[in-house]
């Protein structure tokens, strides 16, 4: 049987809204912009693991984004951080388990240094995972998990379009 | 603006192209970057008046290069995307990149903004300074060629 945890887990790694639709349009809702932006280079991260101050300062630190610039236009940008702080773990549409333990004066702007993900993986924290080439294992909950609308896979997601 | 021959030449076939795509209703990829690329024959034409014509094998030069000043993460465009433009890419993260040769992925450099977007951080990454429209356009064409 299915623990209930990994039941919510599951529910809560579908990025909101982005299943829908794989194919942005020009009236594309803020999941699918964040999906596609943001899953041009790595699975797109359901908001909800992340506080919102978190977010902020993923988004105000773009130009040096784990070490590259992926700096956005201006009206993608405010897009994408509005949808973040919604649907953040404590934002209005997000959900406070993912808190748990986090003390209010860290602002991980990894979700592998959040306390719920480091205890629930706690297996995975060996030498290796989360440096070097055990980063893109740590990073692509896709590896392990059913992630659906996250902007995962081989075809490139939002890299492919013109 | 007097356009470079080799330049007006392409664009009259791409127009050509374009009543034939439309007919097989087809995306107009060509047309759409013959007119990317006038856009960065213009600039690179404003920013020095001896511009003649972008060079595919500049272009390759400039995708292999290791710049000294480029961050650790991200050495050279062909760290990210292989030496061999023709094959797919991976981003740090593991996710797959398409092709940047036009023969792989027929829909690269047709829509202005997302080149824009892309040259404007992969140059910060990589040169760690805004690249020329020389530069974008030596790119594109040896991308072309590919």
């Amino acid at each position: 049987m299915m623990h209930y945890r990994n039941i919510i887990l599951a529910a809560m790694l579908l990025v909101p809204g982005a299943a829908q639709a794989a194919t942005p349009t020009p009236t594309a809702t803020p999941a699918q912009i964040y999906t596609k932006q943001c899953g041009a280079c790595h699975m797109a991260y359901p908001p909800t693991l992340l506080p919102a101050r978190s977010w902020q300062a993923v988004i105000t630190g773009l130009q040096h984004h784990f070490g590259e610039d992926a700096t956005l236009g201006r009206r993608d940008t405010a897009t994408i951080a509005t949808f973040l702080a919604e649907n953040a773990a404590d934002g209005p549409l997000g959900n406070r388990e993912f808190l748990r333990g986090l003390p209010p004066t860290m602002t991980p702007q990894r979700i592998t240094d959040m306390p719920f993900w480091r205890v629930i993986h706690a297996r995975l924290l060996r030498p290796g995972i989360g440096t070097g080439p055990g980063i893109r294992k740590a990073a692509a909950c896709n590896r392990c998990h059913n992630v659906n609308g996250g902007g995962e896979g081989g075809e490139g997601g939002g890299e492919s379009g013109g | 603006m007097k356009l470079p021959i080799r330049l007006s030449v392409t664009l009259l076939l791409a127009g050509s192209l374009a009543a034939g795509a439309a007919a097989a209703a087809t995306p107009d990829f060509a047309a759409a970057r013959a007119a990317i690329l006038a856009h960065y024959a213009a600039a690179a034409h404003k920013a020095d008046p001896n511009f003649k014509a972008f060079s595919a094998a500049a272009g390759r030069s400039f995708f292999l290069a290791h710049p000294a000043g480029a961050r650790p993460a991200t050495p050279s465009c062909s760290y990210c995307h292989t030496t061999d433009p023709r094959n797919q890419g991976r981003t740090r993260a593991g996710k797959t990149i398409l092709p940047m040769a036009i023969s792989r992925t027929p829909s690269r450099f047709t829509k202005l903004s997302k080149v824009r977007l892309w040259f404007r951080r992969n140059c910060q990454s990589v040169y760690r300074r805004a690249c020329t429209a020389q530069e974008k356009g030596n790119y594109i064409t040896f991308m072309a060629s590919q």
